[in-house]
């Protein structure tokens, strides 16, 4: 049932990919339980027993971290937080801790229980300890197939977004276009709103968030222009940086 | 321009104060829209601005861009982990219904990690100012002769064309285009105008011809500037180091930034000087 869904879904792609898709992965459980909640929300609540053929597509064994998750035989809901660690404060992320490891493999595995593929050998893999992750390929892979695949149920996508908040994002993007008329262009840089506007969302709902183990992996600490205090900004080379010290 | 010249490729030091205060004038717009109460979000939430930059940020340094029906921003979890290369192995894809797919560009080893491109791979100046990590595969860095922007626009050059080799320390030749109009819009506007009118034709004779007959000029304002940057860079760099970096986390890529543009530019200054 799973692979009709895939199948369906990929059909969209162009011809190199659904050659790759088809043929790779074929294996996807078949026991898996699919309730689709709406047109747009499919959610595949797979049992134990799934979940490791689901890792086929997997490390063979992902080391889950500290943190221990609730059963996953779970029912189907549209509240799937059975991988939100407990003991946090109002279930939001603690932005402010630098210190505590990403928990990027309870990310894998809920995002692989929503139908995220990855090509054999394809692992996260980290340099330093943890703090900045990569995908490593563990066995080799050919020009032209794929390396992962991410249903659209669990990608952030500004159209979408745009359409879920309707009126309310639609001010605050006028809002943006008048604040932002003196330099102009701003239109292009509404996309972004969308995510950042998400993200936030998502954030507040805490451990009630669909995406909160997505949210548990990020990083907190930046290091781009946005983040440079202004002890930083003073030591770039200079043009026009003064007039931008305005937060 | 002399053959001397044709070979050597230069300009300008600092966009980067330049992209990373767009960035943040950016960041502040959005959250005084959030500020202003249309968005369902609690008042605790918009009011916090660890959380409001740390949101701008996963979003800024993780989306990928595609156009579906419009120009559209998405971002996947797992796929936004992959990082940067200047010959990335793997290219995204999404169809039309969202779903996302990387795809293998080239035959990939057991052991290679997966790559994309996150911007313009001859300039890492503005991956550092998005993403905050500097590239060390690029070949080029962009002329930074932001003083020099009017011109530069005036002639419809490009910045992805105004750059500096990082092994040499070449000069492109529309650098050198860049800085002679400006000296001519100086000194001769009719010469000025002539001068637009041959690049805007392609001609090459006559770019040439005021290419030789200034190059003295040329060289000078060229050195000028190298120098500027040399020295801003050094300035700035000494500058950063006296900052705690417990404190202030950002400083050693800054400086490695820095320092990157200055020993580029050192090689400029050496075949400067060669010239005369």
């Amino acid at each position: 049932m799973v692979n009709i869904l895939l199948q369906r879904r990929c059909i969209k792609f162009h011809c190199k990919e659904q050659k790759v898709l088809s043929s790779q992965y074929t294996s996807i459980p078949n026991n898996c339980n699919m309730k689709t909640i709406s047109t747009s929300l499919v959610i595949v609540a797979c049992s134990a027993a799934s979940m490791s053929c689901a890792s086929a597509f997997s490390p063979p064994a992902i080391a889950t971290p500290t943190k221990t998750h609730t059963s996953t035989t779970s029912t189907t809901t549209t509240k799937l937080n059975q991988y939100a660690p407990t003991g946090m404060q109002q279930g939001l992320i603690n932005i402010a801790d630098i210190y505590t490891p990403r928990d990027v493999y309870t990310m894998e595995q809920w995002a692989t229980q929503y139908g995220l593929q990855k090509a054999p050998g394809i692992e996260l893999y980290s340099e330093d300890g943890g703090n900045d992750y990569t995908l490593i390929a563990n066995q080799g892979l050919s020009a032209g197939s794929s390396a992962i695949y991410c249903p659209s149920d669990i990608v952030l996508n500004s159209g979408n977004i745009q359409d879920e908040f309707g009126t309310s994002l639609l001010q605050a993007e006028q809002a943006v276009m008048q604040i932002d008329a003196a330099v102009g262009e701003a239109q292009y840089r509404l996309p972004l709103l969308r995510l950042m506007v998400k993200i936030l969302t998502e954030y507040e709902k805490g451990q009630d968030s669909l995406f909160f183990p997505w949210l548990n992996s990020l990083p907190k600490q930046f290091y781009n222009g946005v983040s440079m205090t202004k002890a930083c900004f003073s030591c770039l080379p200079p043009y026009a940086g003064e007039f931008a010290l305005v937060l | 321009m002399c053959t001397k010249c044709t070979s050597n490729y230069l300009s300008l030091p600092s966009i980067l104060g330049w992209l990373t205060s767009n960035e943040r004038i950016n960041y502040s717009h959005f959250a005084m829209a959030l500020r202003q109460g249309y968005v369902p979000l609690s008042q605790e939430t918009i009011s916090n601005k660890e959380v409001v930059k740390w949101a701008y940020n996963v979003a800024l340094t993780r989306y990928h861009e595609c156009f579906l029906s419009e120009r559209t921003k998405v971002i996947a979890p797992m796929v936004d982990m992959i990082n940067h290369s200047s010959q990335p192995n793997c290219e995204i894809q999404v169809d039309y219904e969202g779903n996302v797919n990387v795809v293998a560009l080239y035959d990939i080893q057991a052991g290679e990690t997966l790559s994309i491109s996150l911007g313009d791979p001859t300039n890492p100046t503005p991956i550092f100012a998005q993403y905050g990590f500097l590239p060390n595969d690029c070949s080029t860095i962009f002329c930074k002769a932001m003083h020099l922007e009017p011109q530069i626009k005036e002639l419809g050059y490009d910045f992805t064309e105004l750059l500096i080799q990082r092994e040499t320390g070449e000069i492109a030749p529309k650098v050198w285009d860049i800085f002679l109009y400006e000296i001519l819009q100086q000194n001769d506007p009719n010469a000025a105008n002539q001068f637009y009118q041959a690049v805007q034709n392609n001609d090459e004779a006559t770019k040439e011809q005021y290419n030789a007959e200034y190059f003295p000029y040329t060289l000078q304002a060229l050195k000028d500037h190298v120098y500027m940057i040399q020295r801003d860079c050094k300035t700035l760099t000494y500058q950063a180091q006296t900052y705690d970096v417990n404190t202030h986390p950002r400083v050693p890529v800054i400086v490695a930034h820095n320092e990157l543009v200055a020993a580029t530019f050192a090689m400029t200054e050496q075949l400067l000087e060669q010239m005369g």
